[in-house]
């Protein structure tokens, strides 16, 4: 069992200890697939499967239930991986080339498809209707949340309030899904249980949206994440659509052009007036926190005594995903 | 530290901090709201000691409370029948005219607070810019208050009502209808207007030919069908308005499952139905001027407007996604055309009307 006072050592295992991905799981006949899942699925930190286990473990879910809850996950988010790749064209995923690039279009496509096929194969034998129908339900917003994403590229006049909807069709619904999905497994169906839950996921999902946003704009970013990729790909991200709101047509022309930080700097007015939108934005998620907060503690009562070990673990989530601070 | 408060759909007090009556206290502002609309529905509302909440004065607060843009809905009707029946001599009776308009302002100022309120407490206004009641939702007056003064107002709209409904009695059966439709769709307890898809439909109905058709009872007594024609053209364009609004929101208010016409069609059948409505008002206004009105007189307007139209539904046709910022821009465009069409009529009934005064006549 994971230590919960011990959040350092957990948070550094990698997502080979949790033995997501085995070639054993696929067919060996089927050319390419087995190399193509060992190149994405290496060198993922595997997040949103430490979540699932977490929670499992306090839910003192079986080890069986738990690997296939996380596999699920991690199943789903590297097929939205292997389709956004080819759907922004990135030629890069973790630093290496992307599975369309090296592997032809088509199979990452097909790739992807496997593994959502492969995830209610699995699901579906664990015989949880609920959860087969609650994974349902995220895969169809993540890829709402996709293809809304996809309508706005090119697009530097929207506005936050739109890219948050966005955010949590695409990312807060795998965030929710990592903290209910073990409740509904353990079948723990108490409706205002799984509302907060809801809402705690919801507020993850979305932190770690802005914080990953803020990286393009090499804030935090100790993870080294390619400067101003977004908005080089002609993607407002949540943060630029904050610093670009209220400016001018001429103004933001200027910023979209931006090669470098320096001259992003420049468009915007200057690093002062960068470094003042930054602090209104942080205290805008520290409010997030807040409420964060507010619903952890109503959780608390809501858990039973020997389940409170998952406060430990969720205590420290906004530090982790908003302020990138790591724990221990 | 902010006190936070976050109560369910479930629970007793759900209602008490959405109307203001939990506390005599305290304020409950929403901060945010989960699961809308659904059994699970639950919102978190930041708790305030009603003297930290820092208020306009009582004049502001009543100005963005009556939303005064809207009152060209009642307006332009009153308006338009009252120059038309100076345009062709229409003896009308001044005092039943002036406690008719008094009690139609009340009346409309009362449904509007009434449907402010009922909005607020089916979260339509968290879904829907254009439904928040900034004075409810920053805790100037608590949503009771807003229900309480609108029942008020349309009690004394009665009141008003009631000299001229004496004066002409046959007005007696619009008001049965009126009341009946807003009993319907905003009075109920539990439903309103927004649990309906066709709900916009009343607000049209309202505004449009009973509207029309009761201020010319109430002027003159008399019935003609070009006032109800004209209510009926009116009301398309009401119509057209709303659901220009329902459109810019189709995202927010889809993922809140709101029953709507828009959310209906979806993202792009509703620019066809958009498109429908505005064709649907075209023809209906060319039938009702060329009915009743010299060609002279409206086809410039008929014109300007068919290709400010053009231009706007080409845009619209072009959109591509309703989370960017062209559906901003697009609607935007669709109110000026909305906008405009008003103040062009409005030039050709007063250029009639001064046309009449000058004693120019080839009407």
């Amino acid at each position: 069992m994971l230590n919960p006072l011990n959040l350092k050592e957990n948070f550094l295992f990698n997502s080979h200890d949790l033995k997501i991905y085995s070639p054993k799981d696929f067919p060996s006949y089927l050319p390419k697939l087995n190399n193509l899942y060992d190149d994405l699925f290496s060198g993922g930190k595997g997040f949103r499967a430490k979540l699932v286990k977490w929670v499992g473990e306090s839910l003192r879910l079986s080890r069986e239930a738990e690997h296939l809850l996380a596999q699920t996950i991690e199943f789903i988010h590297n097929a939205s991986l292997l389709h956004d790749d080819l759907v922004d064209r990135s030629h890069l995923r973790r630093g290496k080339p992307a599975a369309w690039t090296k592997y032809t279009p088509e199979y990452a496509v097909l790739a992807g498809d496997y593994l959502l096929a492969r995830v209610m194969v699995n699901l579906s034998q664990f015989g949880n209707i609920k959860l087969v129908q609650y994974t349902a339900e995220m895969i169809s917003d993540l890829l709402e949340g996709e293809w809304l994403q996809d309508s706005v590229v090119g697009d530097f006049f929207v506005s936050p309030q739109q890219l948050d909807l966005i955010h949590e069709l695409k990312t807060a619904s795998l965030f929710k899904w990592c903290l209910k999905a073990p409740f509904i497994a353990a079948k723990k169906e108490d409706p205002e249980l799984l509302a907060i839950i809801d809402e705690m996921g919801s507020l993850l999902g979305l932190l770690f949206q802005r914080s990953d946003d803020l990286l393009d704009y090499d804030i935090r970013n100790a993870e080294g994440k390619a400067v101003l990729g977004d908005l080089k790909s002609k993607y407002l991200n949540s943060f630029g659509a904050f610093i670009c709101q209220g400016k001018s047509r001429t103004e933001i022309d200027n910023i979209v052009r931006s090669q470098n930080l320096e001259t992003f700097f420049q468009a915007v007015g200057g690093k002062h007036f960068f470094d003042l939108k930054l602090k209104e934005f942080d205290e805008m998620n520290s409010q997030k926190i807040e409420l964060y907060f507010h619903h952890m503690s109503r959780l608390k009562e809501k858990l039973n005594n020997d389940e409170q070990d998952m406060i430990n673990f969720l205590s420290p989530l906004p530090d982790l995903l908003y302020w990138r601070k790591k724990p221990g | 530290m902010k006190r936070l408060y976050t109560v369910s759909k479930k629970s007793q007090n759900f209602e008490k901090y959405l109307d203001g009556t939990f506390s005599a206290t305290d304020v409950a502002l929403v901060l945010e709201t989960h699961n809308l609309n659904s059994l699970e529905e639950s919102i978190t509302f930041e708790i305030k000691n009603r003297d930290q909440i820092v208020k306009p004065n009582w004049l502001q607060i009543l100005l963005t409370l009556s939303k005064p843009y809207k009152f060209i809905y009642l307006f332009f009707p009153v308006l338009f029948i009252l120059l038309d029946f100076l345009i062709h001599g229409v003896e009308f009776d001044q005092l039943t005219t002036v406690l008719s308009v008094i009690s139609a302002i009340l009346l409309f100022l009362g449904i509007n607070l009434m449907s402010d309120f009922r909005d607020h407490l089916q979260g339509f206004d968290r879904v829907n810019e254009n439904h928040k009641s900034k004075p409810i939702f920053l805790g100037w007056v608590r949503a009771i208050r807003v229900k309480q003064s609108a029942l008020c107002l349309i009690f004394l709209s009665f009141l008003f009502s009631i000299p001229v409904l004496i004066a002409f009695p046959r007005l007696l059966f619009i008001v049965v209808i009126t009341g009946t439709i807003i009993f319907y769709s905003l009075l109920r307890r539990k439903k309103s207007y927004r649990d309906h898809l066709f709900g916009d439909v009343f607000w049209a109905i309202l505004v449009g030919p009973l509207l029309s058709t009761g201020m010319q009872v109430a002027f003159s007594g008399i019935v003609q069908l070009k006032y109800f024609l004209f209510g009926c053209v009116w009301g398309i364009l009401i119509f057209f308005r709303i659901q220009i609004s329902n459109f810019e929101h189709i995202l927010s208010s889809s993922l809140a499952k709101v029953k709507n016409l828009v959310n209906y069609f979806g993202f792009e059948h509703s620019k066809k139905f958009l498109f429908s409505i505005w064709t649907l008002f075209l023809l209906s206004f060319v039938f009702f001027q060329a009915a009743f009105h010299h060609w002279l007189i409206w086809m410039g307007t008929v014109l300007i407007i068919f290709f400010m139209g053009y231009k706007q539904f080409r845009l619209l046709y072009k959109l591509s996604s309703p989370s960017g910022s062209e559906m901003k821009i697009v609607n935007e465009g669709l109110k000026v055309l909305w906008a405009s069409m008003i103040m062009l009529w409005l030039v050709q009934i007063v250029f009639e009307y001064l046309m009449i005064i000058s004693g120019a006549n080839f009407i």
